[in-house]
């Protein structure tokens, strides 16, 4: 068993960090500018396409560095340990793998390139407000017209839309009901699309809410909404897996977003504690009631961290869906407790500064808060372990 | 053109100042757990000196050579993503904690082994040490010429053209190859590499040699330098604050205090 990163991720490593460092004195008027207004940071995605992260997980044909999943996984925990956000990328970054592994040429020739070079932005729509965990439920319902789909429904947070070139939406292309009169399986019907939210008949609405950086949610109505066919991305009816499928790299990429989280308040809580002083001249450091929640929290995101660069690894290695699914659920809870956790004990260490916005923990709070329940809950990946893993049976 | 590049990793200074120590028994710096090591910043920016002349265009390969424990194959990776062609490691036993003149020795002995080597280029001083001798020791080794500051250096027609840093001036001097430059902080920040160039890196060859490859033997390798002691130097902070009932008067007793203390 080999536990050593190699040169390459190394190097990445080094890279992402030289790169941050570069814009360190501008990280207070970003995170003002993502947090407090919600404008997407144009400048740092455009640095993140330079280093090559963007092209991660395409391969050298269509433009990329084919760097892989592993290597993408430790760029987002540098970038969040250092105390910047990889905003749009775990989408965009998930959506690519979808194109590539589901799209036709055309669509890896035409839209790929420009991913990799930063000039498209990519978006997922799968949400609907009566379909949530349970993706079985949506009814935005796509029917083929000729050369067009026409889309119908509507759906539901759905993230950083005001800035997307394409969402991929999810949507019915056969309906509930014939699926149940024809006895079909649940997973049957389902297509995936490329959709330029500009198109005539969607309405987009924001949604206000705390913990996005730099994008808003939205909520969409597609209202007759044509879509050439040439947008579907794979095969009609068929579009579970496939959604299903590059699911795994956004629960491993989370995972990993979580890990830097928490590192960063670990970091951030061991520097106080080591200069704060409140009785006498010794630093409350040296305190055990300070030390173990943060020793605790460590030694949780060491498992986390090494459970996450194991889903990694088992996607890089083309292994089965399924226990890539296994491995990327469970590091993704493992790594969004110990983020909350660790951000915690981050506050208590720090006391009434913690809650100064100049700090960044309150705000590092809403957003490990958000990452226990999105992009999947913990009850659901429970439900996923003790059924996929355990063998127990379902109860809903 | 045949560049070298030698580059020394160090431990990395980036580090909060309560997290520096050194064990002054043994005269050493005990490197801080869990923080890995990085290449100097002036090596650094010597590797990206090689790389604006490799840019600029002809037939240009950059060797990147360090001299360290086997960690030290990272850095050389680094100058490979870079842009480098080649690495070097030269790596024994023998070569631990040797001082600047034997560094010096080793680095100039693989250098002739090389054998077609036109440019030396290293960073202006290590930042672990900071002697800042090593490239000019290397220049009188291999017998060749030495500029040392460079802020901008370029090739052309069998010279090295070299703009000097002076401490209130710029100076441009030119010198014949084979020659070596030791670039300063003022050439400007040396490129990170990007995944595509991490990724081409990782194919590229790293030679290792020993103190055997090279003929070199322990006696050559004696310290001409003698570390009498090593310690973190106490810094007492105190904070006097000047009373004045006008920014004037303020300004007049902060200058007669400053004064006072020898300070002005």
């Amino acid at each position: 068993m080999e536990f050593q990163i190699s040169e390459e991720h190394q190097l990445l490593r080094g890279a992402v960090r030289q790169m941050l460092s570069r814009h360190e004195h501008q990280k207070k008027a970003w995170r003002e500018m993502t947090h407090r207004d919600h404008k997407f940071n144009y400048e740092l995605w455009q640095e993140f396409a330079d280093i090559g992260l963007l092209g991660a997980l395409v391969p050298e044909e269509y433009g990329g560095n084919n760097s892989g999943l592993l290597a993408l996984t430790l760029g987002f925990e540098d970038i969040c340990t250092m105390g910047f956000s990889p905003s749009l990328m775990l989408v965009t970054c998930m959506d690519t793998a979808c194109i590539l592994k589901n799209g036709t040429e055309q669509h890896k020739r035409e839209i790929i390139p420009s991913v990799i070079a930063g000039k498209t932005i990519l978006v997922f729509a799968i949400t609907e407000p009566d379909a949530g965990s349970n993706s079985f439920r949506m009814q935005t319902v796509a029917r083929r017209e000729g050369d067009r789909y026409v889309m119908n429904g509507q759906k539901i947070f759905i993230t950083g839309v005001e800035v997307a070139d394409y969402m991929l939406v999810v949507a019915r292309t056969t309906t509930r009901e014939q699926i149940d009169a024809k006895g079909l399986p649940k997973a049957f019907g389902l297509s995936l699309f490329l959709v330029d939210p500009k198109t005539k008949g969607i309405t987009k609405t924001p949604i206000p809410t705390v913990a996005t950086e730099g994008v808003y949610q939205w909520q969409l109505f597609f209202e007759d909404v044509e879509i050439p066919a040439e947008n579907l991305v794979g095969v009609e009816d068929q579009g579970a897996m496939a959604m299903f499928n590059s699911l795994n790299p956004e629960r491993i990429l989370v995972g990993a977003i979580c890990c830097g989280m928490a590192e960063q308040a670990i970091n951030m809580a061991v520097s106080y504690a080591k200069e704060r002083k409140v009785f006498r001249e010794t630093p409350i450091g040296a305190y055990q009631g300070v030390q173990h929640p943060l020793a605790e929290a460590k030694i949780q995101l060491e498992a986390a961290k090494l459970m996450t660069y194991r889903a990694a690894w088992a996607f890089d290695q083309g292994m089965e869906p399924g226990v890539v699914g296994s491995y990327s659920n469970m590091a993704k809870l493992l790594a969004s407790d110990v983020a909350l956790k660790a951000v915690d004990a981050s506050l208590e260490t720090h006391g009434g500064i913690g809650f100064a916005e100049e700090t960044g923990l309150a705000q590092l709070w809403n957003g490990a808060r958000v990452l226990k329940t999105a992009p999947l809950n913990r009850e659901m990946i429970l439900n996923y372990v003790a059924e996929q893993e355990l063998g127990l049976p379902r109860s809903y | 053109m045949h560049i070298v590049v030698c580059v020394k990793q160090v431990p990395d200074w980036d580090i909060p100042p309560s997290s520096f120590k050194v064990d002054e028994g043994a005269k050493k710096v005990v490197p801080p757990p869990g923080v890995a090591p990085v290449t100097s910043q002036f090596d650094a920016i010597a590797a990206e000196a090689a790389m604006k002349i490799k840019d600029a265009g002809g037939d240009t390969k950059v060797t990147i050579m360090s001299m360290g424990p086997a960690t030290a194959r990272e850095t050389i990776k680094q100058g490979l993503a870079m842009g480098g062609d080649e690495g070097v490691l030269i790596s024994d036993d023998a070569f631990n904690d040797i001082d600047s003149t034997a560094a010096a020795l080793v680095l100039a002995t693989a250098i002739k082994k090389l054998g077609d080597v036109d440019l030396v280029l290293t960073g202006r001083q290590a930042v672990d040490w900071d002697t800042g001798v090593t490239g000019t020791l290397i220049a009188e080794m291999i017998g060749g010429p030495v500029v040392t500051f460079a802020k901008a250096v370029s090739v052309a027609d069998g010279k090295v053209t070299v703009e000097r840093v002076l401490p209130d001036a710029t100076e441009k001097v030119e010198a014949t190859l084979p020659a070596v430059v030791t670039v300063s902080n003022e050439l400007g920040e040396p490129r990170y590499p990007k995944l595509p160039q991490i990724m081409a890196a990782g194919k590229k060859q790293v030679t290792t040699w020993t103190a055997a490859d090279l003929g070199i033997d322990a006696a050559a390798l004696a310290p001409k330098l003698t570390l009498e002691q090593l310690f973190v130097p106490v810094v007492d902070t105190k904070v006097e604050i000047i009373e004045g009932e006008t920014p004037e008067e303020q300004a007049a007793n902060l200058a007669k205090r400053m004064k006072e203390a020898k300070l002005i």
